[in-house]
């Protein structure tokens, strides 16, 4: 049954599946009539982030193979997220590509570059379920404007800014809206010895992930139009400065910020060590569970007048060396569908991204959820579609962490960051 | 049956062979057929692989242009020379293999002359001393990497609650504190395999010399010095190489515990291969690879040389 935060448990969704098989797609029934009436086999490689991710996704190509009695899906879900993208590439370079694979939106455009990703826009063009996407998740599919759709998402990652709202109430302080005022809310709220006010990450490329929306949102375009690198430049460095500062000067971040990930901010904010957290959805369900009503949600502040949440859509695509295409579609079609989506997205933190399933009452009562659909308008990721992306995102997180220890200055590292975007080191 | 070809008389007595029955010659390829098998399956997971490493080293690859790899010979060695991450490499990988080596040595050694005295529960303390080896590294690591967190580690809480600390450290968030704690982890790891290893050896000491030893008024220390430590010696020498070797090549604990951080303070050469791996440079990650297995063959090839002359001479 749904909780309080409007997530439904697995056994719920397991149950319904089976018996909404038919009625997956409005419109649509996959048992009544295939497209595909030949026996097919395919190979479709994704990620789980845990065992009971595994568990939803075998559920979910269990029922898409009892559906239908053509297409035959054998599903290898046993690697996470980066794994699945090497593992992808090395067996596409060997002549061994699966037919279809699980991506985030920032692998999107390299699958595409490097010839592995088979655009779906001919048969996604057909289909007549196509205008039930959200307009700014078709940008999302295509990449980039001129790119023709690429791939079909199956859930979008919001992330918003958590906060302790009974210390907030007690200090008489307003959910900050602006990048000034969480700053200022940060220092404010911080006890020594008792709590931060910021719950900040140093390990990994997800440490400088939160930031990107405000650098956005500043008008920051980390590479204009016409490809030129603007990612050092002042007001770039401006926000660098006041974030980093949160942690060196403010002391308004915890003092373990520099070898904290997930786990360790997770665990901060459980056990009411940090006043504020920008993080995805995901982490609702778990933190509502553990502070109830004492732990709210408001768009991530911005730093202009152009506002900015980060959404990183989530999905599969088929590969040019796949044989079977229209199975292969058929089958994203299913996953694109509620059953699944209610198990693998909603279940899991995750909003759809067709307006269809965006009324599904776990959505709607749930607040968190909430402030992320009703600000669905600036949904935005930042250019994962450039040629460098990879080379910045994969290459970054080090000198973050030197940052942080002020071995270098945000300005170099704004620098450092805008060289790996224009392909150097 | 061999046959052997060799000078016999000042003649050449390849004419015996050639005059041998047929199915007797034919008898010449049976070992070659007895270790063909392994042969084919060494080349299929051990020299084709390294081989195409070296090969990698020599090319621009990365996985994601593939397609578009090309030969560039000797560049991603003369990038090394200059690439700040790969020299300090050199001094982190010298500074790991020489803490947890050594750490490691100098606990099994008295662990093991301990387990090889007789007390009661002796089995039951063997088979606790080898459990850190049992454990998966990666399960060690986030033991440990728990343990001394800066928000609930254990750690921090034992030393606060005895006065040690006033407040919670992040150990992990420092360039030394993060290296030795990673090391201690290793070296909780790695030291039985020493020990266990070490008390085999002990036991094979015959009982005779220390009671001759004892019957001449020799001290336990002399005992030790003169009758142990040179049965010992061979191999404690085998055994740091060995694991100087497997240290070079260690990424586990060091990955999970600190991503190599914070930011280059705990990059091993074998932890920037896999870095590099992980950012999809799989050329210059080869070349990496390459040059740590060249340094770490010269190096040993030195080792053994030097050994041959002392220690097993």
């Amino acid at each position: 049954m749904p909780d309080d935060t409007g997530v439904a448990s697995r056994r719920t969704a397991l149950k319904t599946l089976g018996l909404a098989a038919a009625a997956m797609v409005p419109g649509r029934g996959f048992a009544q009539a295939p497209a595909v009436r030949k026996k097919v086999s395919l190979a479709f490689w994704t990620w789980s982030d845990n065992p009971s991710h595994q568990k939803m996704l075998v559920d979910s190509v269990d029922a898409f193979n009892k559906s239908q009695s053509f297409i035959t899906v054998a599903l290898d879900a046993g690697s996470r997220t980066m794994e699945v993208q090497q593992k992808v590439l090395v067996a596409f370079a060997a002549g061994a590509a699966p037919d279809i694979a699980g991506a985030v939106q920032t692998h999107i455009q390299d699958y595409f570059n490097a010839g592995i990703l088979w655009p779906i826009d001919p048969l996604f063009q057909k289909w007549d379920q196509k205008a039930d996407y959200f307009p700014n998740i078709l940008a999302f599919m295509r990449s980039k404007p001129e790119q023709p759709i690429l791939y079909m998402p199956q859930r979008i990652l919001p992330y918003i800014l958590y906060y302790r709202a009974d210390w907030f109430d007690a200090a008489g302080l307003k959910p900050p809206a602006t990048y000034d005022a969480f700053i200022a809310a940060a220092r404010q709220i911080t006890k020594p010895g008792e709590h931060a006010g910021y719950a900040m990450r140093g390990v990994d490329y997800y440490a400088v992930q939160p930031i990107e929306p405000i650098w956005g949102s500043a008008g920051v375009q980390f590479v204009t139009a016409d490809g030129k690198v603007d990612f050092a430049d002042p007001t770039a460095v401006t926000v660098t400065e006041k974030w980093i500062g949160m942690f060196t000067k403010d002391k308004s971040a915890q003092a373990s910020a520099i070898s904290d990930g997930y786990p360790q901010l997770f665990s901060l904010m459980e056990r009411g060590g940090a006043a504020m957290w920008i993080y995805g959805t995901h982490a609702n369900p778990q933190l509502n569970a553990a502070l109830g009503d004492r732990i709210q949600g408001v768009p991530t502040p911005n730093a202009g007048q152009t506002p900015r949440m980060l959404a990183n859509p989530e999905g599969d695509f088929i590969t040019t060396s796949c044989k079977e295409k229209e199975a292969a579609f058929e089958f994203l079609q299913f996953m694109g569908s509620a059953d699944p989506v209610g198990m693998l997205a909603i279940s899991r933190g995750y909003l759809p991204v067709r307006k269809s399933l965006s009324n599904d009452p776990r959505i709607q009562g749930n607040r968190f959820f909430k402030i992320a659909t009703d600000h669905a308008d600036t949904w935005w990721t930042p250019p994962f579609s450039w040629q460098n992306w990879a080379n910045y995102q994969n290459k970054i997180a080090p000198y973050w962490q030197q940052a942080l220890r002020q071995e270098i200055t945000p300005k170099q590292w704004n620098e450092q960051a805008a060289a790996l975007l224009r392909g150097e080191g | 049956m061999t046959v052997h070809v060799g000078k016999i008389g000042g003649h050449i007595a390849l004419g015996a062979a050639m005059r041998l029955p047929r199915h007797r010659r034919r008898m010449d390829f049976l070992p070659y057929a007895f270790v063909a098998p392994i042969l084919l399956l060494l080349a299929a997971i051990s020299f084709y692989p390294s081989l195409y490493a070296v090969w990698l080293s020599t090319t621009n690859a990365s996985l994601l242009r593939l397609a578009q790899a090309h030969f560039v010979g000797l560049h991603n060695f003369v990038r090394l020379a200059g690439d700040s991450v790969f020299l300090n490499g050199l001094w982190h990988t010298l500074r790991w293999d020489l803490t947890v080596v050594l750490s490691e040595l100098a606990l099994a050694v008295p662990v093991a002359l301990f387990l090889n005295q007789k007390f009661p529960g002796r089995a039951l303390v063997r088979a606790a001393v080898v459990l850190p080896y049992i454990l998966p590294p990666a399960v060690t690591a986030l033991l440990w990497l728990y343990m001394f967190d800066g928000n609930f580690g254990v750690m921090n809480d034992l030393l606060v609650r005895v006065g040690l600390q006033e407040h919670y450290v992040a150990w992990l968030s420092g360039g030394t504190s993060s290296f030795l704690v990673t090391a201690a982890a290793m070296v909780w790891s790695g030291m039985p395999l020493m020990a266990i290893v070490l008390l085999a050896v002990l036991q094979t000491i015959p009982t005779e010399l220390y009671e001759a030893a004892s019957v001449d008024g020799a001290s336990a220390w002399q005992r030790f010095r003169r009758i142990t430590l040179p049965h010992l010696r061979p191999t404690i020498a085998f055994l740091l190489l060995l694991r100087t070797i497997w240290m070079s090549n260690y990424i586990d604990m060091i990955f999970i515990m600190t991503r190599g951080g914070p930011g280059f303070s705990n990059y091993t050469e074998s932890v920037y291969s896999f870095m590099l791996t992980q950012q999809l440079e799989v050329g210059y990650s080869s070349a990496v690879a390459v040059a740590l297995a060249l340094a770490l063959m010269a190096a040993s090839a030195f080792y053994v040389r030097h050994l041959s002359r002392t220690v097993l001479a």
